[in-house]
């Protein structure tokens, strides 16, 4: 028979084996552990393959033929009537609207351009919070760098580099930057987050040099001249540089160089980083209820919370290939649905996407109402929120870098009475409120899509001044 | 801020990470269609999350989330009420061990499957895309692209097992360390 098992397996794989012949697999797999593990090794590899190939073939369509529109749209399956209950998942007709980028006071549409017109250097300052600099070396958002060092007192900064790549450090710490792709931190703390096509991008500390692999990681270099590694996503290659001797990480993994040239396996620890992941993501203030999802793991649709609501980074940041539809795209409060203001953001326009996500944990008992309330403020203006299922998952395979498992959720309803959900967007852009009906046994899931140009200095833009409305009430969690 | 995410769900959160692959393919193997392996990861994910704390340390993870798996496995084929399970109990019980015991380096090598996926030829990549992409079944394929059956059947095993000797012919190359 052995001739035969792999095309059993295969067979098995596709579903299209006769029930004789899966009785045939089962007693094949059941006369020696061997044969299971083998059996189990050609499933790995199938449901891998599964998992790779939505990303894969998106990233491959969308180099090939860029900025074609709808039908660029990766079909919509609707979801399967599945889950816990019976509740059927409707398709909603979406009702679509278009919104421009209107908050860009100075000029026509296609004046948008990613990096400022300012000539020179390779990276751009993303957000600044609380930061000292030494000898008055102050940073402004927007600023544009080149080669230079940067000697952080205390703070947060957010750079991003014309590749995509952004690096947020927490003070004290000394980095330099050389190239677009080559920096070297001398002191202190930061995260890189590297998009595809960035790969390559280092980090050097005076005992190791990172090479990043298309991925988000972290880099310490202590103050006993100890370099720390750790690795959120992706891989990333640490060296140390006088053996040569490389090590390569994955997600989940962690290495030091001590500061006797050693370089051993480390434990994987994100405490460190904490702190700087609201940054990183570039929030800049939420509500209690609110969590930031750590940068890890990628499925995320066990996060579940009878009192939270999960802000999920969505992918990295990225020049929309073909046009979004978004169903939210103006400023102000949505308890109707015909107060929705749909629009299309255009192709070309970079974005970060952002997933908030309520589940809660445990039934509520019948007739008992419960809203979850509470406002988050990004540091770059909201382009818009997609809310409705169609939008939703058309919007899922773009940004998510996993397949987002089809799960039972349920849209948001605007139907202005006492137990429907309502949403505000600022003036601003920057803040949105939600004010949602928990569900019970079922996902609220909406998606945010936030502006991911380098923001250009204050002074010129006039943005970020004057009192966000809905900001969040009482106490809020500022970063 | 995330002095909410506690200790333990740190701890959770990162053995899980790992020991994930296994639970899904486990899975697969047992009721093959992936929407149904989505919603029972989820479940299965849910459950070890909650039942954290009755998880022993001194066992390995993955052999406890596996546990996890099966009773969700029962819990689903009953709300369900679907016959979804193909193998008989015995062959699923030895499945469960023989992925637990499958080493993570091996999960890990599977990351070279996005690389070894660009060197496919068209043919190859338009079959896993029918397949793995829209979640075709031969049969569904081989109307699309006017292939018969059989064949499609025998390229999509040969497309999985270029992939498997271009992933080892990775790992003994480039290492995994």
């Amino acid at each position: 028979m052995s001739r035969d098992v792999e095309e059993l397996i295969s067979g098995y794989l596709d579903e299209s084996l006769t029930e004789d012949e899966q009785q045939e697999l089962a007693e094949w797999i059941k006369s020696d552990q061997a044969n299971a593990r083998h059996f189990a090794k050609a499933v790995m590899l199938h449901d891998r393959l599964q998992c790779e190939v939505g990303a894969e073939a998106e990233t491959r369509k969308s180099l090939d033929e860029p900025a074609v529109a709808e039908t660029e749209e990766p079909k919509i399956v609707p979801f399967p009537f599945s889950g816990v209950g019976t509740r059927v998942l409707q398709l909603a007709a979406a009702v679509v609207l278009m919104l421009a980028i209107l908050y860009w006071p100075t000029g026509p549409e296609n004046q948008v351009v990613e990096a400022p017109v300012e000539p020179t250097g390779f990276a751009t300052v993303a957000h600044v919070l609380s930061a000292e600099f030494e000898n008055g070396s102050d940073l402004t958002k927007g600023q544009r760098l080149g080669e230079q060092t940067i000697a952080l007192k205390s703070g947060l900064l957010r750079l991003q580099f014309d590749t995509g790549v952004e690096v947020t450090l927490q003070g004290p710490a000394k980095y330099d930057l050389l190239r677009v792709d080559r920096t070297r931190l001398t002191s202190g703390l930061l995260t890189a987050d590297v998009p595809p096509g960035a790969e390559g991008f280092r980090v050097d500390t005076p005992t190791a040099e990172v090479t990043d692999l298309g991925t988000s990681f972290g880099v310490r270099f202590d103050a006993n001249g100890a370099s720390h590694v750790s690795v959120f996503d992706g891989k990333v290659e640490i060296e140390e540089p006088e053996s040569g001797e490389k090590k390569l990480l994955k997600e989940g993994e962690a290495a030091r160089v001590t500061a006797e040239h050693k370089l051993e396996s480390a434990e994987f620890d994100t405490k460190p980083f904490e702190r700087v992941w609201p940054i990183s993501t570039g929030i800049v203030e939420s509500s209690e209820i609110f969590q930031l999802a750590p940068p890890w793991p990628r499925r995320l649709s066990f996060i579940s919370s009878d009192d939270h609501v999960y802000l999920i980074p969505d992918g990295f940041r990225r020049r929309l290939q073909n046009e979004l539809r978004v169903n939210i795209s103006e400023p102000g409060e949505v308890v109707t649905e015909d107060q929705l203001t749909p629009k299309t953001i255009s192709p070309g326009h970079p974005v970060r996407a952002f997933i908030i996500q309520h589940q809660p944990e445990t039934p509520r008992q019948r007739g008992e109402v419960k809203r979850m309330v509470g406002s988050i403020t990004f540091d770059r203006p909201i382009l818009g929120v997609i809310v409705s299922e169609e939008e939703l998952q058309m919007s899922s395979r773009r940004f998510s870098k996993r397949r987002v498992r089809p799960q039972p959720r349920r849209q948001l309803e605007f139907t202005g009475v006492p137990a429907g959900d309502r949403l505000t967007l600022s003036k601003d852009r920057l803040t949105l409120t939600i004010d949602l009906a928990a569900p019970n046994l079922s996902i609220d899931v909406l998606r945010v899509i936030v502006d991911a140009r380098p923001p250009l200095r204050m002074a010129r833009q006039g943005m970020g001044k004057g009192k966000a409305k809905g900001k969040p009430k009482g106490k809020g969690k500022r970063f | 801020m995330d002095g909410h995410i506690d200790e333990s769900t740190r701890k959770v959160t990162r053995l899980w990470t790992l020991a994930q692959p296994k639970v899904s393919a486990f899975v697969t193997s047992v009721v093959r269609d992936f929407k149904d392996r989505d919603d029972l990861v989820q479940d299965i994910a849910v459950a070890v999350f909650e039942s954290f704390d009755k998880y022993d340390p001194e066992r390995p993870f993955v052999q406890w989330a596996m546990g996890v798996a099966r009773n969700q496995f029962k819990n689903y084929l009953r709300k369900r009420q679907r016959h979804l399970a193909v193998f008989d109990s015995e062959t699923i019980e030895v499945l469960e061990t023989a992925f637990a015991e499958v080493p993570a380096e091996e999960a890990h090598e599977l990351d070279f499957l996005q690389e070894c996926l660009k060197k496919l030829d068209d043919k190859g990549r338009q079959l896993c895309e029918l397949r793995y992409q829209e979640d075709m079944k031969p049969a569904a394929i081989s109307e699309a692209i006017k292939m018969s059956g059989t064949a499609v059947r025998k390229s999509l095993q040969r497309v999985r097992e270029q992939l498997r000797a271009c992933v080892e012919r990775k790992v003994s190359a480039e290492g995994l360390q």
